[in-house]
């Protein structure tokens, strides 16, 4: 059987696609990262975590990352390590080793 | 060689190439941008990681032993790698022709080195052979860091990463990515042919595939045109298919003066591998 040089670029799209649509439909399309529950190393953080949810996984009080975190008592607890961070001119990992410093 | 305008009819099979790849570019680039602004985790946007090919056949061992993505992947990825695969299966590795879009971005640097020195530069044979196993090295590094440290370790010399994920700062990836841009002025798809662990993968599996590009000697005149234009450096010439190096763009088929000389045939076991050849060019 021949392909002609469109019929074949198409066929290549199609099938590419197909797939990923096919997934979505079946709800085999996930790309949303899930929130650590526990946390005991650096590793297990994320940038994107905000103080509440640290605080949540480590299970210890806001107020303990803030003073970890070295950050002011009335920081918002909303907004998460990466944004801190490079508001401080910190890269975030840095800031996540702070957590665990003793 | 097929000077034309892209748009002109004769060049109809570039533009739409063209056309798939500026459309996965400007999607990754929309993921890449929209992660930046909003930021990651389930409050925000997924990072790049998640729509990478790549990052599917890096999860997978994690997945199938443990049950879990390593970290930035998730589904979407192993999703991602099966259409791939599915792709290479049927058609060839024209992944790396007409989708991915770290080729199309090679491709169009290259298109400014054709336009400074009115040529692209080939490796000698001696150096251009052997190098080429290099990303099946890069590719047996790559899985045994990953599934050792059970994270995204290739994350940080990633040039993909560090060109479509807008974070222009100075780290590995970004290192390789202006070098990769150097090279690809001088030399097309540099990072196709030598280094990608993707394309590695996926040259083992094409010389399978259903529909196979073959060259019909008895129409053949000869002229050496398909290798002219060939940005994977393969001997079309003289070749009974093009093996597993080709990345199906079809820019031997577009430049080829004889209509029944190179076909895109399904159905029938593919013929020997063929050589590679930078000297066939001329
Ligand atoms: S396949 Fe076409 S372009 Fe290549 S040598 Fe034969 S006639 Fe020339
Ligand atoms: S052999 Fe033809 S289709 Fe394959 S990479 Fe070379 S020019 Fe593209």
């Amino acid at each position: 059987m021949r392909f002609g040089k469109i019929q074949y670029g198409l066929t290549v799209l199609f099938i590419f696609l197909s797939v990923i649509g096919g997934a979505m439909s079946l709800n085999l399309w996930a790309t949303r990262q899930n929130i650590p529950t526990t946390a005991t190393v650096t590793e297990d953080i994320r940038g994107w975590m905000t103080l509440k949810q640290v605080s949540e996984a480590m299970n210890i009080p806001v107020s303990e990352v803030k003073a970890r975190l070295t950050l002011p008592v009335d920081t918002n607890d909303a907004k998460s390590l990466k944004e801190l961070s490079s508001e401080r001119g910190l890269s975030t990992e840095e800031f996540k080793e702070r957590l665990f410093q003793k | 060689m097929n000077k034309h305008s892209i748009f002109h009819p004769t060049r109809r099979i570039s533009l739409l190439r063209n056309a798939s790849l500026i459309g996965f570019v400007m999607l990754m680039e929309y993921f890449g941008i929209r992660h930046q602004i909003v930021g990651g985790g389930p409050q925000g946007s997924p990072p790049l990681d998640s729509y990478c090919v790549f990052g599917g056949v890096e999860t997978v061992w994690s997945y199938v032993t443990k049950g879990q993505f390593l970290q930035k992947t998730n589904l979407s990825n192993l999703v991602l790698f099966t259409a791939a695969v599915l792709v290479t299966l049927l058609t060839g590795a024209s992944f790396c022709g007409w989708i991915c879009p770290f080729g199309a971005l090679q491709e169009w640097i290259s298109a400014i080195g054709k336009r400074l020195f009115g040529k692209q530069f080939t490796l000698p044979i001696h150096v251009d052979k052997p190098l080429r196993y290099l990303r099946f090295v890069i590719l047996a590094l790559i899985l045994y860091m990953t599934i050792s440290t059970n994270k995204l370790w290739f994350e940080f010399h990633d040039p993909f990463k560090a060109f479509f994920g807008f974070e222009f700062e100075l780290s590995p990836g970004f290192v390789i990515l202006v070098l990769l841009s150097l090279l690809s002025i001088f030399i097309e798809r540099f990072f196709c042919k030598y280094l990608c662990p993707l394309g590695a993968l996926f040259s083992l599996l094409s010389p399978r595939s259903f529909i196979q590009l073959k060259r019909q000697s008895s129409h053949c005149i000869g002229c050496n045109v398909c290798n002219k234009s060939c940005p994977m450096g393969i001997d079309v010439a003289h070749a009974e298919n093009t093996g597993g190096d080709c990345i199906r763009c079809l820019q031997c088929m577009e430049n080829c003066p004889k209509p029944e000389a190179l076909i895109l045939e399904a159905g029938k076991a593919p013929s020997p591998p063929i050589p590679h050849s930078t000297n066939h060019r001329h």
